[in-house]
């Protein structure tokens, strides 16, 4: 059953991902019909996909949204930017919910007074629609007058065999004066099967609240006789509506599907409820049952309702009545509220295991398998003709040209493998465009959004973990980066900010990087932030360049600085977003002109695959470096390293260039140190390729150069810092892969040798 | 009083407490407007007048707790989600 | 997410009609529509076909030499899975409803009536195959 949901997760995001692009959409161009049709058609199929599951605040939600997105269709309720705005944030909540739900397994536990808002919202917008506006001809032609219609609509599922009357109470304008309390009198029915209370007028959109004047109407459906409801009511009679309300609920099934499901469908879904109806041939039974649910399963998935689909298979296996629960369900337009067992969560932690493959990927990977197989069938030739002793200069010859063949097929089936786990940034990159707006709008600002290379593939691990970091320099770069318009006026730039999103290929890794044009960081200003903050000493910040002492934004504690952030324009939580990406096997870096903007980088690795480390080691232990953190390695005589008090420095390349101790970095012992002898009279210095400044790493000794498949940290040491991870060597060790760009930050923040004994193992 | 403004921590909220009277529509709808982001704790409301229902439906404020009144909890919700506790009630 | 690519053939049908107009008429209009169509003369050249090729829906006849189309749907539903799965439309002259009924007690997913236009039968044939619409 999890897969079920782990499908729905899929769907549902989807969805809200296509449902927000069309609301954005209209935002800008409204009266496009086609688009309120397909935000109908993503909020209508959300609400089936979550009728599978137990989650009544979110159906409810969904189904006022939906009636909201009716009425829009209908034209009887303005696309206009309330209706925008408030099915944006049905989908935030959607989406919120959503999330949550697949880390705890249930609905967070705000949900109930956050739906209920929203869907007051959306019943508050379709008030005026509701007031009964008597059309003789509709009324003689249809039984049932509008209100109770859509009284009945949100009351699904009715009680069966149960006689309802329905009662609408228009209390008058001064009941209040009066003395009366129109609630009160629904209180003393006791049996209430559904209770809506709307404005009977639209609210004003400003101006004093008249709290004294009653403009509401009150509609239920009660299971009461209609003489009990007269007699609670009789000193409002004047102010009611009663009507009586004999089995409602096919009626309503009908008009539901019909309204939802293209026509055939819904035809070809009622004949499958006969088929399994109508009495045959035992032997036959479960075949007849099998193809019903496939031709239902069919028919759902000819209009990409997979989730409903996969329910009416489902079923189509458990037996008839579950299959026909769910078809009737389905019909009714309130999927699988029936669905048989209850879906069991299991909370899961990690992001989504599914992946969606596209057919094309599938197809060149039989290809490839199916290449392989001849390969080796020729292998297989040439290794019976070794057997046999057969010697000749072609055996050889082809042996050579047949490993060639199996070693192209097998890279490249490598290759299309790992392909599977690629999607394009657009997936992340078009989550940005509705914060954009809204932050901006928040903040009073104008801004535009320029995405570019959302073709461009990565990971899926990576592609999904880019959301909330990206995210959070957005917020910075809209909030502290870009200046107020009249500012921008002043400095001459076009009141609208610009920020560009963008992805490109550089070598082996993927670049992201988001660029603003706004006021930039003032490395002045950090310099008097770190100081203030104790975050360099004052000498090592001397001898820093503005590229980084502007990288100190990045540093953990520089965030807490509030006020300097604002100032510099940038820094809230960029820790954060260092940590993220190097999680990811990333590396982020800052660029800034003051008055011109600023650029944050993220270089992320294609795929998570091996990564070149070194082994060094440092006194008995091993450790393993990232290659590609280390620029050059170099010997250095002992007295060409001077002690300068605070730290040890060498000249390299013409250039003073600090150098700090591995062991100091990693709190080694000092008796461990020295292992079996004095120190050798040259250093080891690993020469750091860093975004911030050169820094020379001093180790014992260097060992093998290795590719490894690191893994993140995980439970209790998750979080120690200057750990990329760990890897499993040859003879069964575990091997410590570090960071040495967070241990020297680190390291930074303290002093420029100090222990760091703590936090790591 | 049955609806006060206290400060919780950094920000106000408005509890609405015991029985609530038609006047309170008018005390309650006054805070409202003067605080727009101050959430309304309905918890301890064990009866809500029409009057107070309607400022609530009208300037939809942040709600916390369950209404101590389920008439009126259910008016502010959706009408077929039964009580608050919807997930045990199904 | 990319669209899926479009496979070379929507699915594959199986016609079981003794009339050789009735099927050259159901080929070309499915053909044409994207689907790969295979014919069979009567239910037991049907059994057979279905042994040899999966197949994503069947359009039968009723009244035909050998074996009629609904003794063969129920003799394929009473197969093993998942062949007595695949839903089946049948076309038949007949419009009474006992001719339905019978349809459906026999396996039946779907029941029109001779002639079949050409949209009407496109449409069913991809919703019951569960291709898009």
């Amino acid at each position: 059953m999890n897969d079920l949901f782990e499908q729905f997760l899929i769907e549902a995001r989807e969805l809200i991902q296509s449902a927000t692009e069309d609301l954005l959409a209209l935002e800008s161009a409204p009266g496009e019909g086609e688009a309120v049709n397909r935000v109908f058609r993503a909020f209508h199929t959300l609400k089936g996909s979550v009728g599978l599951f137990d989650f009544p605040p979110l159906l409810e939600v969904l189904h006022a949204a939906e009636d909201g997105l009716v009425a829009a269709r209908a034209g009887t309720v303005a696309v206009d930017a309330i209706l925008i705005d408030l099915s944006l944030e049905t989908l935030d909540a959607v989406a919120r919910w959503t999330d949550t739900i697949e880390g705890q397994g249930d609905l967070p536990a705000t949900a109930g007074s956050e739906g209920g808002t929203l869907v007051a919202r959306f019943r508050a917008l379709l008030a005026p629609t509701l007031h009964p506006i008597p059309r003789a001809a509709e009324s003689a032609a249809t039984t049932r007058p509008d209100w109770v219609a859509a009284l009945v609509a949100d009351a699904l599922p009715l009680p069966e065999g149960v006689p309802l009357t329905a009662l609408r109470y228009v209390p008058r304008a001064d009941c209040f004066f009066a003395g009366d309390d129109p609630i009160g009198l629904v209180r003393r029915l006791p049996s209430l099967v559904a209770l809506t209370v709307v404005p009977v007028e639209p609210w004003p959109e400003t101006g004093e609240h008249d709290a004294f004047t009653c403009n509401l109407a009150i509609t239920l459906l009660t299971a009461e006789p209609r003489a009990e409801v007269e007699a609670v009511f009789r000193v409002v009679r004047d102010q009611i509506t009663l009507e009586p309300l004999v089995d409602p609920a096919p009626a309503i099934g009908v008009e539901r599907a019909s309204a939802t499901l293209p026509v055939v469908v819904a035809a070809i879904l009622t004949e499958q409820l006969r088929v399994i109806a109508t009495p045959g041939d035992a032997d036959s039974d479960a075949g007849r049952r099998e193809a019903a649910g496939q031709a239902a399963a069919n028919a759902l998935r000819s209009v990409r309702r997979g989730i409903a689909a996969e329910a009416c298979a489902r079923a189509a296996q458990q037996g008839r009545e579950a299959l026909s629960r769910v078809l009737e369900s389905v019909l009714e337009g309130r999927d699988g509220v029936a669905l048989p067992p209850s879906v069991p969560l299991e909370p899961s932690a990690e992001t989504s295991r599914l992946l969606r493959i596209d057919a094309a990927r599938v197809d060149t990977l039989i290809a490839l398998a199916g290449e392989l197989v001849v390969a080796r069938n020729a292998l297989n030739h040439l290794v019976l003709r070794a057997v046999d002793g057969i010697q000749d200069a072609g055996l050889s010859r082809a042996m050579h040209e047949n490993d060639a063949l199996i070693g192209r097929l097998a890279a490249d089936l490598h290759r299309n493998v790992t392909g599977l786990r690629l999607l394009p940034m657009a997936q992340v990159f078009r989550r940005f465009r509705r914060p954009v707006r809204e932050i901006a709008r928040s903040l009073g600002k104008d801004v535009t959004l320029d995405v570019r290379g959302e073709d461009i593939e990565a990971d899926k691990g990576i592609v999904e973990t880019l959301f909330d970091p990206l995210l959070h320099v957005l917020r910075n770069a809209l909030d502290h980066g870009l200046e107020e318009p009249a500012e921008r006026r002043q400095a001459g730039k076009p009141e609208t900010g610009r920020i560009v999103l963008g992805a490109e290929v550089q070598e082996d890794s993927i670049v992201v990087t988001l660029s603003d044009d706004g006021r930039g960081i003032d490395p002045v200003r950090i310099r008097a932030a770190a100081r203030e903050r104790g975050l360099v000493a004052a000498d090592g910040l001397a001898t820093m360049s503005d590229a980084a002492v502007i990288d100190l934004i990045f540093t953990p504690g520089f965030s807490t600085a509030a006020r300097v952030s604002d100032v510099s324009g940038r820094g809230v939580g960029m820790d954060v977003v260092r940590a993220a990406a190097t999680r990811i096997g990333g590396r982020v870096s800052v660029a800034s002109q003051v008055g011109r903007g600023t650029t944050i980088r993220l270089a992320l690795p294609h795929r998570i695959a091996l990564t070149r480390i070194m082994l060094v080691k440092v006194g008995p232990d091993l450790y393993g470096l990232p290659l590609d953190s280390v620029g050059e390695v170099v010997r250095r005589r002992r007295d060409q390293i001077l002690d300068l008090g605070p730290g040890r420095a060498t000249v390299h390349r013409g250039r003073t260039v600090p150098v700090v101790g591995l062991a100091d970095l990693l709190g080694t012992p000092v008796t461990a140190r020295l292992g079996d002898g004095s120190p050798d009279a040259e250093a080891r210095l690993l020469v750091l390729r860093s975004s911030s400044e050169t820094v020379a790493l001093e180790v014992d000794s260097l060992g093998a150069r290795l590719d490894v498949l690191t893994r993140p940290l995980t439970g209790l040491v998750a979080d120690a810092p200057g750990i990329a991870g760990t890897t499993v060597l040859g003879d069964g060790r575990v091997l410590l892969v570090l960071d040495p760009q967070a241990l020297l930050a680190r390291s930074f923040g303290t002093e420029t040798s100090g222990a760091l004994s703590e936090g790591l193992p | 009083m049955s609806v006060r403004r206290v400060v919780d921590g950094s920000a106000d909220i408005v509890v609405l407490e015991g029985p609530c009277p038609v006047e309170d529509a008018e005390t309650l709808a006054a805070f409202l407007l003067e605080s727009p982001t101050s959430p309304v704790d309905l918890s301890a409301c064990a009866r809500m007048h029409t009057a107070v229902l309607q400022v609530l439906l009208r300037l939809q404020p942040m709600r916390r707790g369950t209404c101590g009144d389920p008439i009126a909890a259910r008016c502010l919700a959706w009408p077929h989600s039964n009580e608050k506790n919807g997930q045990a009630a199904d | 997410m990319p669209e899926a690519a479009e496979p070379a053939a929507l699915g594959r049908v199986l016609v079981v009609d003794d009339a050789s107009l009735v099927r050259l008429y159901y080929r070309d209009i499915l053909q044409r529509a994207g689907f790969v169509v295979d014919e069979a003369l009567n239910g037991i050249e049907a059994l057979e076909m279905l042994l040899r090729n999966p197949y994503d829906l069947l359009i039968v006849d009723v009244n035909m030499p050998k074996m009629d189309g609904l003794s063969f749907l129920a003799a394929l539903r009473g197969r093993e899975a998942p062949l007595r799965a695949i839903p089946a439309l049948v076309a038949s002259t007949e419009a009474g409803s006992v001719d339905r009924a019978a349809a459906r007690a026999a396996g039946a997913n779907f029941y029109l009536v001779k002639p079949l236009a050409e949209d009407v039968l496109i449409a069913h044939v991809k919703v019951l195959s569960g291709r898009p619409l």
